[in-house]
């Protein structure tokens, strides 16, 4: 079963509501919850990522095309890289501690199964060209500076042939970033996430927001105007 | 290969296909192709012979019309090249040599009988990059027989190999994997049952499954130096 993100929140808020039943009138905010959501998912990927066993990436990634454009890369002023104005595109902020990982698959939109290589570091890409096998082939340069808007800038170098448009899929920091891209609202998309994940979720923070309440849960003390 | 028994018929990405059913393991490509060409490399790709005559340019250069993995040799005739014994008359050029098409579809000037050896004297060379020789620019206008090995690839220009081959490529991959892990700090399989499943592989695979009768007539011929025919025989 896939869940949406409003079906997570609403089932941690029920499971909230009738734990603090006759004990605590807790209020919170349902779009702190769903945040807390998307910080909670990203924070399992992270952890389970150390284990290849279990880590399957296909469960937390989105799919959706981009547009190409051109656009000038400067890296540290160098004039190879400054001189021309280089394919390039924009997508959301991947989930950037996964490193390459967090990119399952960019390239042609008929994904012929020869997916690009991605950079994140400025550096690499420059040692691209003595690679020893795939020095001739297209890569990826995603840049690690986020936009106000919460994307980042990509470039695609290497790459001969034409394209207006690539297939991006990938592991993103927020979700709902995918909402951009005509994707559908935010009611029905579902949440990237396996189940397990889903489970994990709702029970941590079922737990975590039971806990706080009863803890800071304060006595009903009568204003009798005297010092205690 | 010339005389090779086996077909080396699966290209590379047929190793990681073998990857992914074998070992479970789904890598990306870029990675998967760095990884398999290393593999590649340590088991020998499979390389045939082009035999191929060209004429020597300005400062020496010899230009040739494919990419070259190894060069075997390099001759020039000089002068003495109608004398060589010519295999039939009919397909002569102009100057008495015999004319073969080779696989790229150029008309070679083959003066050998023996495939892997020309005939004339040797020349010095420099191989500058896949596709260009320099020899003494004294010899410009005249024209060298180069004999040069070049990968066997199929119509995408991908290398070619045998089962064996494509089972020690994905069987080295997931080494790697393996290593690259155990650096990481992942826990995972042992790394030195990997490395000896690998080694084993690649050993596996530069042994042909069958030697073709034309192969061993190469070997015997280079192992003995008298006629092997009479090799513990009494013909008296």
């Amino acid at each position: 079963m896939s869940y949406t993100l409003n079906q997570i929140v609403s089932i941690i808020d029920n499971n909230v509501r009738s734990g603090l039943a006759g004990s605590s009138n807790a209020v919170y905010s349902l779009d702190q919850l769903a945040a807390e959501v998307i910080l909670y998912r990203n924070t399992v990927i992270e952890k389970i990522h150390q284990s290849p066993a279990i880590f399957n990436v296909r469960d937390f990634v989105q799919n959706f095309n981009v547009q190409l454009d051109r656009r000038y890369l400067n890296l540290n002023n160098e004039e190879i890289y400054g001189e021309t104005s280089e394919l390039h595109f924009i997508m959301p902020q991947p989930l950037i501690s996964l490193k390459e990982d967090s990119i399952l698959y960019v390239g042609p939109v008929s994904m012929d199964n020869k997916e690009w290589k991605v950079y994140f570091n400025s550096h690499q890409i420059k040692r691209h060209k003595y690679r020893m096998a795939t020095a001739n082939l297209p890569f990826v340069y995603v840049s690690d500076i986020v936009n106000e808007e919460g994307d980042v800038h990509c470039w695609v170098k290497n790459f001969t042939g034409t394209a207006t448009e690539l297939f991006v899929s990938v592991i993103l920091s927020d979700p709902l970033k995918i909402l951009d891209y005509d994707a559908g609202t935010e009611m029905d998309i579902i949440f990237p996430a396996s189940n397990s994940v889903c489970e994990t979720i709702i029970d941590n923070l079922t737990k975590k927001y039971l806990y706080y309440f009863r803890q800071l849960k304060q006595e009903q003390t009568p204003n009798d105007q005297r010092y205690k | 290969m010339e005389n090779n028994a086996e077909l080396a018929k699966y290209n590379i990405y047929s190793a990681q296909t073998k990857l992914e059913e074998d070992w479970g393991l789904v890598l990306k490509t870029p990675t998967f192709l760095e990884w398999a060409y290393n593999a590649a490399s340590k088991i020998g790709f499979n390389k045939n012979f082009v035999k191929i005559g060209v004429t020597v340019l300005e400062d020496g250069l010899v230009s040739l019309p494919f990419k070259a993995e190894n060069i075997k040799s390099v001759t020039t005739d000089y002068n003495n090249f109608l004398s060589w014994n010519v295999l039939n008359a009919d397909i002569l050029n102009e100057n008495g040599i015999p004319k073969i098409i080779d696989r790229f579809g150029i008309a070679t000037e083959d003066l050998s009988l023996n495939p892997d050896q020309l005939k004339g004297n040797y020349v010095d060379f420099i191989f500058e990059n896949e596709s260009e020789l320099m020899v003494n620019p004294e010899l410009k206008g005249r024209k060298v027989y180069v004999l040069a090995l070049v990968k066997m690839v199929d119509d995408d220009n991908l290398p070619l190999f045998t089962e064996k081959q494509i089972e020690a490529i994905a069987t080295y991959c997931a080494y790697i994997y393996t290593r690259r892990n155990a650096f990481a700090g992942i826990k995972g399989l042992d790394l030195a049952f990997m490395k000896s499943e690998a080694d084993k592989a690649i050993a596996s695979a530069r042994i042909p499954d069958y030697i073709s009768d034309n192969e061993w007539d190469r070997v015997l011929d280079a192992k003995t130096s008298f006629n092997r025919k009479s090799y513990n025989k009494s013909f008296r």
